[in-house]
């Protein structure tokens, strides 16, 4: 079972086929946490989003790099930290970019910005880090919340919650 | 826990195709459904149905391929729809807002 500040760390390459790898794990952990099967599922589909950017956008055409997954088992919370060391994507550009496509005609959407959109939705926390070298996404679910709204989520929100 | 291969399947009668997606649809299988998918969706009149019963697991990568795929029906005034579409799944055509643009029998 996992303990109270317990860290546990994949690094993987940077590829497509090792993403169904990381979401077993996250299944496996965030069970063992005690979360419901809807958060489990919200957590492996946000976390899945976070690495379809690593592997889609961190590494140029040609290039190799690893994409790390840290997970850290808190109190009253489940914190995943992906990270990169690609050439650092513009997150801000990629915030704006985050919306959903209610009230859009089909002929005008983008489905660019929904992987980032369903991140921030899925989870209670979202916070990016650009570096000198690569991008840290940190997603945070928080034990036994209701179910989230499909609402526009908080961004960047100060961890206030109980 | 196995992780079942992903799988596309088609079935065709005069009037409609059938396609049956298997297992999970991610960023690795994507280009697999889209290659099957999109020609059909772009060319082909029948009714097409898209049996989701088995698909454990979709993102934002799967959103993406039924998009286009709606795209090339609308250029070609062609029907899809999509069934057995599981709940989970469906909380991501939801949340997404791709259901306002395509059926769920």
């Amino acid at each position: 079972m996992p303990e109270l500040n317990d860290h546990v760390k994949i690094n993987v390459p940077a590829r497509a086929d090792y993403i169904s790898v990381i979401r077993l794990a996250v299944s496996g952990l965030a069970y063992q946490m005690g979360f419901s099967y809807n958060d489990i599922e919200d957590i492996k589909v946000a976390l899945a989003e976070a690495c379809n950017n690593v592997v889609s956008h961190a590494y140029k055409y040609g290039e190799t790099g690893d994409m790390v997954v840290d997970f850290h088992v808190e109190f009253d919370r489940l914190k995943i930290v992906v990270s990169d060391e690609g050439a650092a994507f513009d997150a801000k550009r990629l915030k704006k970019e985050a919306t959903s496509l209610h009230g859009k005609s089909l002929d005008e959407i983008d489905v660019g910005g929904l992987g980032i959109y369903l991140m921030k939705t899925l989870m209670d926390e979202i916070k990016y880090d650009t570096g000198e070298k690569g991008v840290k996404v940190t997603l945070t679910k928080y034990l036994k919340r209701d179910e989230v709204s499909e609402s526009e989520p908080n961004v960047h929100q100060e961890i206030t919650q109980p | 826990m196995k992780q079942l291969p992903f799988l596309v399947e088609k079935e065709e009668t005069d009037k409609h195709i059938c396609v049956y997606i298997h297992g999970d649809l991610d960023l690795a299988s994507a280009p697999q459904l889209r290659e099957t998918l999109l020609p059909l969706a772009e060319k082909d009149k029948r009714i097409l149905r898209i049996n989701l019963k088995n698909l454990h697991y979709m993102d934002s990568t799967g959103l993406g391929v039924f998009v286009a795929a709606l795209k090339l029906r609308k250029a070609i005034a062609g029907e899809m729809y999509l069934e057995e579409v599981s709940e989970k799944i469906q909380r991501i055509f939801q949340i997404s807002g791709v259901d306002q643009y395509i059926t769920i029998a």
